[in-house]
């Protein structure tokens, strides 16, 4: 039990928290009630991709008087700044899974979130030695692992619909090959599989601190 | 378990209360009763001792090993 009151950065902690938690919610309603509603209006859905164009483009001098061509009739192209495509589409594969891949992502993070307050909670509380902590850790190791490569999976998906769809100067986008290796989250798999090591030891913990307090 | 604790039979046989022996050991009767209801996973030394101070006995008095039945039942052990 501690002596003292929680420290004032957990407080902190916890604000800041709450304030990603309060702003992931708006944001992913937002954007699920602009998706839907723009899928079923004769609208189009505008997507920004970054999709590392910036090197592909510089690379091939195509900065500045790059000509983009769509091959999707439903969709339409702007290279907008240094890298960054401007794409508004209605396709109804391609997009829905960019989308679905996105909101998954969303989803996890918050649950991330959501477990740490739940873990900070119990450290207020004084007891962060239980059995629901080990769980709560080990769905955020599981969460970062499953996030960072659906984020990764999501943004290959969208790099290769690009390729389809749209011709630079005539040409066929390349998506740059350093891409997969290189943007691979490894070091975010690592801080999962940490997180995961830290979730078995809390798990031990717990089942130590039971035993001692039922040595009397 | 294998291990009993007779902490109720010897309260009977010294005429004590359970609250009274938890203010004399200094052990709160939550903790007590655990140890008395054999809920216990392991008991100190030091509370043994005050225990056994209290209650006038010695250890063999508290505690009692009761063999394992393999058919799954318990029986007194007579080593």
């Amino acid at each position: 039990m501690p002596e003292s009151g929680p420290l004032p950065i957990l407080r902190v902690f916890k604000a800041g928290l709450n304030f990603v938690l309060i702003i992931g919610v708006v944001w992913g309603v937002v954007l699920l009630v602009a998706f839907f509603v723009t899928m079923a209006a004769p609208g189009r859905l505008p997507v920004w991709f970054s999709t590392s164009t910036t090197y592909d483009l510089s690379q091939a001098g195509y900065v500045g008087n790059a000509q983009l061509t769509c091959a999707d009739p439903s969709a339409h192209t702007e290279l907008r700044y240094l890298g960054w495509v401007k794409l508004t589409s209605r396709n109804r594969v391609y997009l829905p899974l960019v989308m679905a891949g996105y909101f998954i992502w969303l989803g996890l993070v918050l649950v991330v979130v959501w477990q740490l307050r739940r873990i900070l909670g119990t450290l207020t509380a004084g007891d962060p030695f239980v059995r629901d902590n080990a769980r709560r850790i080990k769905t955020i190791g599981w969460s970062i692992i499953i996030a960072v490569t659906l984020k990764t999976l999501t943004k290959f998906g969208a790099v290769l619909y690009l390729k389809r769809i749209i011709s630079i100067n005539g040409r066929s986008y390349l998506p740059p090959s350093y891409l997969l290796w290189e943007s691979f989250p490894l070091g975010m798999i690592f801080v999962g599989l940490a997180v995961l090591a830290i979730a078995e030891v809390f798990r031990i913990g717990a089942r130590i601190k039971a035993e001692q307090e039922l040595t009397i | 378990m294998s291990i009993t604790v007779n902490l109720d039979l010897i309260l009977v046989k010294r005429r004590m209360k359970l609250t009274e022996l938890a203010e004399r050991v200094g052990i709160t009767l939550a903790n007590l009763s655990i140890l008395k209801q054999n809920k216990a996973r392991a008991i100190r030394f030091s509370t043994l001792e005050s225990l056994c101070r209290e209650l006038a006995c010695q250890p063999g008095d508290l505690l009692e090993y009761i063999a394992d039945d393999p058919n799954g039942d318990t029986q007194a052990g007579d080593a």
